[in-house]
């Protein structure tokens, strides 16, 4: 039967993808003040069948230097991403519609791995919105789209939807900054 | 003639080779920061935006600059029908500002990731390019079927939409105005004459009024002879024959100048 594993991985040093993306919608966004804190992490999602994979893949991870840079990144093994960081009001998966990373990355970690037992890989930026308190809760769904989708060059930054799908979790209980 | 602006935005690295090339075909180019909005429609009369990585990629290539105030300088630009070219990550920006492929004033398109088969990420090589029904500037020195090599490098060049059938809507309409082919002009189906996937093969859009074109090849890399490697057919024979005679020949026109002459010669003419 086919389990699953998730590499969390974030930095441990200033992130300047995230302070850009969170500096351009907090000006550039016309509802941008509204935007209190934006953080991110690169999620790998892991399928597989037997022992041998998950036995190694602590090991892996910190050694092929795929996943990453221990410079910068800290990471972590967990059965299931979690969605309830405290800091969190909301949280926008966005995956490459063709997933070439996951692709790349299986293929590079069956070599290493010498098994077969690894049947997919899966690779998500993920985002995580804290809003102003300000924010109503009813509000906090379309106000994190518009601050994620592209439509136009006024409105979201983090997905462009002819390319990419994303998901919306608006955490239970921290909408805006309440929590 | 009016003088050309090359938008210098912070991390883009072609903006003196572009603005070079430019002056080296006789017209006027200067650089232009991208926080100098002021008083940019009076002083020039074409806007170039050149190759590089401007904020380093960051979120996506060209979303960010895609934002900053002088970008609604460009849309008013295009607008007035003011010719504007942008070239890889000036590609990308215009594709992210929504103003390719223009249709509506909506973001239409992407250049996603490159999609080949063979490799991932960055890539570089030289390719074949058809002009190919083009409703744009680059009709002013290209003829229908003209075929010409280009060098490309990019990692996210792939021209594709939500809804890949309007990208056929736009061959239709003349707005593919340059697709990857093969030296005898068929359009590339895959790797390496197709280094990127692209719907429709495209190199090239244009938005519907043809005075905004977004390339994602390098013509400043090829607007010199010297420029162009020796195994090239045509143009690599021509410059191979040059270096045996008169060497000085090496700086007569590359096949990048056709595309930067066709934008010049859009700006000489004045607004479409």
């Amino acid at each position: 039967m086919s389990r699953k594993l998730s590499l969390l991985v974030w930095h441990r040093v200033e992130d300047l993808i995230a302070t850009t993306a969170e500096e351009t919608i907090r000006n550039r966004h016309e509802q941008g003040q509204k935007l209190e804190t934006l953080a991110r992490e690169e999620h790998w999602r892991f399928t597989f069948d037997g022992n041998a994979f998950p036995a190694r893949l602590d090991d892996l991870v910190s050694r092929s230097r795929l996943f990453v840079n221990p410079n910068k990144h800290a990471f972590r093994i967990v059965d299931e991403p979690e969605d309830g960081r405290t800091h969190a009001g909301a949280i926008v998966r966005v995956r490459n519609r063709e997933d070439i990373e996951g692709a790349t990355a299986m293929h590079s970690l069956r070599a290493l791995a010498g098994t077969g037992d690894l049947t997919d890989v899966v690779f998500e930026t993920v985002w995580f919105l804290r809003l102003a308190p300000s924010v109503e809760p009813e509000d906090v769904a379309s106000l994190v789209e518009s601050f994620a989708v592209t439509h136009t060059r006024h409105d979201g930054l983090l997905v462009n939807p002819h390319f990419q799908d994303w998901s919306l979790t608006v955490v239970p209980g921290t909408q805006g900054a309440r929590a | 003639m009016g003088i050309i602006g090359v938008i210098q935005f912070p991390g883009v690295n072609c903006e003196v080779e572009t603005a070079r090339s430019i002056r080296g075909l006789g017209y006027r180019a200067e650089v232009v920061r991208w926080n100098q909005s002021e008083g940019l429609l009076d002083r020039y009369a074409g806007f170039i935006l050149p190759g590089g990585f401007s904020y380093q990629d960051r979120v996506r290539a060209g979303v960010i600059a895609a934002r900053e105030p002088i970008v609604e300088t460009l849309c008013e630009a295009a607008e007035r029908g003011m010719p504007i070219l942008g070239i890889c990550n000036g590609a990308q920006i215009l594709v992210e500002a929504g103003l390719v492929p223009g249709k509506t004033n909506r973001v239409e398109a992407a250049l996603a990731p490159n999609r080949n088969g063979v490799r991932t990420g960055y890539s570089c090589q030289w390719v074949w390019l058809r002009a190919d029904g083009s409703n744009s500037f680059l009709a002013n020195t290209l003829t229908d079927g003209a075929v010409i090599p280009m060098p490309m490098a990019h990692a996210e060049g792939r021209f594709v939409s939500r809804d890949p059938a309007v990208f056929d809507e736009f061959a239709e309409r003349g707005q593919i105005p340059l697709r990857y082919c093969e030296p005898d002009g068929t359009i590339a189906t895959e790797w390496p004459s197709l280094p990127n996937g692209a719907l429709q093969a495209a190199a090239a859009v244009s938005n519907p009024a043809g005075n905004v074109v977004a390339m994602m090849p390098h013509p400043e890399r090829a607007a010199y002879l010297h420029q162009v490697p020796d195994w090239v057919p045509v143009w690599g024979d021509r410059k191979r024959a040059l270096v045996n005679g008169d060497p000085t020949g090496l700086f007569e026109a590359g096949p990048g100048a056709k595309i930067l002459e066709a934008f010049c010669l859009a700006v000489e003419r004045g607004v479409q």
